[in-house]
């Protein structure tokens, strides 16, 4: 028998996860205008930007539906439904979950280590944790270049026929250690999934353990009819978040997001989803801890924690690595990314720190420049949140679409206007490179790209007002925006980079 | 309709044609003889760049004949949809300054213009009736009186006969010497009003009883249609058509609705109607304005191969060219155009070979039409900064060519050619070796076989660009 809450809730989720997968896939800009409210509407973002009125509409839903968040709009959630929808379509595999109980311990510290982390900021915990962010990522690393893959195909195909409905889109690795750490997020979510339902969510999220908090007290919760149930213990074994307890007859509201699969489920229709006064038990029965287990496995997920934060030191390390030893290389070739002893972050992030304490990385800007400049950092202190560079295009004037998009508070709206007067940083040449002084020719391609007039190019010899002119900055008047670095011909470094700024200021 | 903007343009130069004057009566106070340049005032009027003979001849108009009548037509004809308006009325308006129309006429018919233009919408019917009042005192065969039936107005059989019985009340004769089936744009509508609703029938019946001399139609439509109605069993009198020397082998621009492949050159229409023996009038010989407006290195093209010609004069002089134009209609408001349109079909010099390549040259720096004479020889590879100069130049020229360029961003198709010329650009040129990434080093200039200045040109082509992506 189907059930209507589940019917509305599967569709409710499809669409929600469809929107925010397609925000992330999206290069053109076409759904932000009228989707982009779905992702201010994830809960850590909008804790992160300070959006009470957000945060508050998700505690009170919590409150009165329990944890519809976690089954509908978590995107993360929703693939771990996709995912272990499609394992139990194998044969004999409906029915392959089993109660466990609640591991209260490793919740508890995990969401602890989460906050003490935001705090502290240490970028590489809490951006690895937070859920949306989390699919985000997997979704921008993992997907996005599939879609664009698609893209490419028909641009391909409509080039063929003359037409100009679809273009040709890059598709290169931003960031390797953020491709990495989605990629591992990415197969041991699934995997969790594939064989557990909602384990993850019900374990690690530090999400789901902050909801479950209002969830085990909400109003309307699914519950047993002892009269009807015959302890078959079904909807136990169909229950993904493996919080029913057919024993003792008791559902853990903290655990149950409100899938509705239990209640239909049930042959004896002893299951429904009903009013509870707050903070009276009546069908919960306290579930023991299990202590030995739950130590358990803090150890392992601790362990597990730091070799993967071992592993992403090696790899940012052999990346760089691999830069530095690269030969010279034609004008053709892609220029190597400035080491920036500064990284820049874009107009709207107001400082360094604030994008630190905000961002929980999930790509979206990243993927949404036009310009290509936005990249998932590899340093450990701004872990996958994103940095400007300019390898493959540069900030220009007319687009402020990152800070449009970011839901977290980490890249503020910003006016075009004042976009044009604020300083994210300021080029610096650098003698050595320039093909100026060592092909001898005349280049000054920096100083006619230059949007500010920031660059003036002067005689190399100061006694010979003939001799070919080199470049020199005028700081005060950049603002970091890079026309100048990407348009360098000076290979594999650039000539003249934007060395980053901590703190934005208004020229 | 006719362009209504050209007469707003006129309007608004109303104070240079009073410098104009000015300058005009204290030349002819210097006593000096024969043309004379004046003073140019503006930039925005052809007749304040002008110049004007002492004396306007009354005696070298050019005429036409047409071989329907054997009678002969002034070569410039008097398009009656701008008169001028009493102070202060809307140029559109009814409000006809009939003293001053009085005052042209009598003054177009001394200089030899016998051809008069009129149309029932124009100014709300006031057109006809003042021309009505102007040539009344003139014998009837001294003048040609044309008039149209008002296809945009859907007539009916029985309102059709009222307009046209109208229209011999206002304009106080007892025939039509031209009349037109006006502004004819699409089959359907043509079919319904003229074939099914029985107009073209009453029309031609009108036409046997002589009270129409010449019928034919005045075209603003697609190719299907003027195929179709030169396919007709029946032998137009006489058809006007937009020509002028931009539209000459581009077509007059067509409403976005309609098929562009739809689009109509001028040169096509000519040629067909030529073969047909019809006899043309010409209506917006000057674009509505716009081809006295050219931009300023196309005026300089111009002046400085006639210095003292006006930059109207040569696109009345493109179309007095072609052999089988019965009259150039033209809309004068105020004396000093109908004057100085006087000078040039006084009588009408055709262009030479010479200045037909001139014309072309001014025509194609004003439509941006100035691809770079690359050949792709690709003498000047490799650009030892990575720039694909033949592929950038090819795709460049290729916009130009195709008429793909997005010009002026309040033109209706600006994105669509935007989007197109960056797309393209992209695909025929990879992202590093575009014009971005010339360094001016000057290296290729002396490779290059056609003496193209290749880093001035890449220059132009990366501000471009870079134009078109800031622009959203």
């Amino acid at each position: 028998m189907k059930n209507r809450y589940k019917i509305i809730r599967v569709w409710a989720a499809i669409i929600c996860w469809s929107l925010i997968t397609g925000l992330f896939l999206d290069f053109t800009g076409t759904l932000h205008p009228y989707f982009g409210f779905l992702a201010k509407l994830q809960f850590l973002p909008a804790l992160l930007a300070a959006n009470v009125l957000v945060v508050l509409l998700w505690a009170v839903v919590t409150f009165v539906f329990g944890r519809i968040y976690c089954s509908v709009v978590c995107p993360l959630g929703v693939m771990q439904d996709i995912v272990s929808y499609f394992s139990g379509k194998r044969k004999k595999h409906k029915y392959r979950f089993s109660y466990s109980p609640e591991k209260k311990l490793l919740r508890y510290s995990v969401l602890v280590a989460f906050i003490i982390a935001v705090f502290v900021g240490l970028t590489v915990i809490y951006t690895t944790l937070a859920p949306y962010s989390s699919y985000g990522r997997i979704a921008t690393n993992w997907f996005a270049p599939i879609w664009r893959g698609m893209n490419n195909v028909l641009a391909y195909l409509s080039e063929q026929a003359d037409s100009y409905a679809f273009y040709r889109v890059d598709i290169w690795i931003k960031g390797l250690t953020t491709f990495i750490v989605s990629g591992l997020i990415f197969v041991g979510i699934s995997f969790l999934a594939w064989k557990h339902g909602r384990t993850y969510c019900n374990t690690i999220c530090p999400v789901g353990t902050l909801l479950s908090f209002i969830s085990r007290h909400s109003l309307l919760r699914i519950t047993v009819d002892t009269t009807k149930c015959n302890s078959c213990g079904l909807c136990s074994r169909n229950c993904k978040a493996a919080c029913i307890d057919t024993k003792q007859h008791s559902i853990d509201g903290s655990r149950c997001i409100t899938c509705f699969n239990c209640i239909e489920t049930c042959k004896k229709g002893a299951l429904s989803y009903k009013l509870h006064l707050p903070f009276r038990k009546n069908n919960e029965a306290d579930i023991p801890e299990v202590k030995k287990e739950t130590e358990g496995q803090v150890n392992e997920s601790r362990r597990k924690m730091l070799m993967f934060t071992a592993t992403l030191a090696g790899t940012s390390i052999l990346a760089q690595a691999k830069q530095t030893t690269k030969e010279f290389v034609a004008a053709t070739e892609r220029k190597s990314i400035a080491r920036r002893k500064q990284q820049i972050v874009p107009p709207g992030a107001l400082n360094a720190r604030n994008m630190a304490n905000h961002c929980t990385a999930c790509q979206l800007c990243v993927n949404s420049c036009p310009n290509q400049v936005l990249q998932p950092s590899d340093r450990l202190e701004t872990f996958m949140q994103p940095v400007m560079s300019y390898e493959h295009g540069f900030c220009r004037s007319n687009c402020n679409t990152c800070s449009q998009v970011c839901p977290a508070g980490a890249i503020r709206p910003i006016s075009l206007e004042k976009k044009a007067s604020v300083q994210v940083g300021h080029a610096v040449w650098i003698a050595a490179n320039c093909v100026v002084n060592t092909d001898g020719v005349s280049c000054g391609n920096c100083e006619r790209h230059c949007p500010n007039g920031a660059i003036m190019m002067v005689a190399k010899d100061k006694d010979n007002p003939d001799s070919l002119k080199i470049p020199i900055v005028d700081a005060e008047r950049c603002i970091g925006c890079g026309a100048c670095e990407y348009v360098c011909p000076a290979r594999p470094f650039s000539a003249i980079y934007v060395e980053g700024h901590e703190n934005h200021r208004i020229l | 309709m006719d362009d209504k903007k050209q007469k707003n343009d006129k309007g608004m130069s109303r104070r240079n044609m009073l410098k104009w004057l000015a300058a005009g009566t204290i030349s002819a106070v210097a006593g000096s003889y024969g043309w004379r340049r004046t003073m140019s005032c503006g930039k925005d009027g052809y007749s304040t760049a002008g110049v004007m003979p002492e004396i306007i001849p009354t005696d070298k108009m050019t005429y036409r004949t047409d071989p329907h009548t054997g009678k002969k037509v002034s070569l410039l004809g008097y398009g009656l949809m701008r008169l001028p308006v009493k102070e202060g009325a809307n140029p559109n308006s009814d409000e006809v300054d009939q003293d001053m129309v009085n005052k042209l006429v009598d003054y177009a018919i001394a200089h030899g213009i016998n051809y008069f233009d009129t149309a029932h919408p124009y100014h709300k019917g006031m057109s006809q009736i003042a021309i009505g009042k102007a040539l009344k005192k003139y014998p009837r065969d001294k003048f040609f009186l044309a008039t149209k039936m008002p296809t945009p107005h859907m007539p009916t059989l029985e309102q059709a006969k009222e307009i046209f019985e109208k229209q011999l009340r206002d304009c106080q004769v007892e025939y039509f010497d031209y009349y037109l089936l006006h502004n004819l744009q699409t089959i359907e509508v043509y079919k319904e009003i003229y074939e099914n609703r029985g107009i073209l029938h009453y029309l031609l019946e009108q036409k046997r009883k002589g009270r129409i001399r010449n019928l034919g139609f005045s075209f603003h439509g697609t190719r299907s249609l003027m195929e179709y109605l030169l396919n007709l069993d029946l032998q137009w009198d006489f058809v006007q058509i937009q020509c002028n020397y931009h539209d000459w082998d581009r077509g007059a621009e067509l409403p976005a609705w309609m098929q562009q492949s739809e689009r109509v050159p001028a040169r096509w229409m000519y040629e067909k109607l030529t073969e047909k023996q019809i006899p043309i009038t010409v209506m917006e010989p000057l674009l509505g304005g716009r081809l006295t407006r050219l931009s300023r290195s196309a005026i300089a093209i111009l002046k400085q191969a006639a210095p003292e010609q006006s930059i109207a004069s040569w696109a009345f002089r493109f179309v007095g060219s072609l052999p089988n134009i019965l009259c150039v209609l033209s809309g004068m408001t105020y004396m000093e155009n109908l004057q100085e349109n006087i000078c040039t079909f006084s009588p009408l010099q055709p262009l030479s070979e010479e200045e037909h390549k001139v014309l072309d040259k001014a025509l194609d720096v004003f439509l941006g039409n100035r691809t770079v004479p690359c050949t792709g020889c690709q003498y000047c590879t490799p650009c030892p900064y990575g720039v694909d100069i033949p592929a950038v130049f090819a795709h460049y020229n290729k916009c130009v060519n195709e008429e793909q360029m997005p010009k002026d961003r309040m033109d209706e198709d600006y994105r669509r050619a935007r989007r197109r010329f960056l797309i393209g650009y992209d695909r025929s040129v990879p992202e590093l070796q575009q014009a971005n990434r010339c360094i001016q080093c000057g290296q290729c200039v002396s490779k290059c076989p056609q003496w193209i200045n290749i880093p001035k040109e890449m220059q132009k082509i990366d501000r471009f660009v870079e134009k078109l992506k800031l622009e959203k």
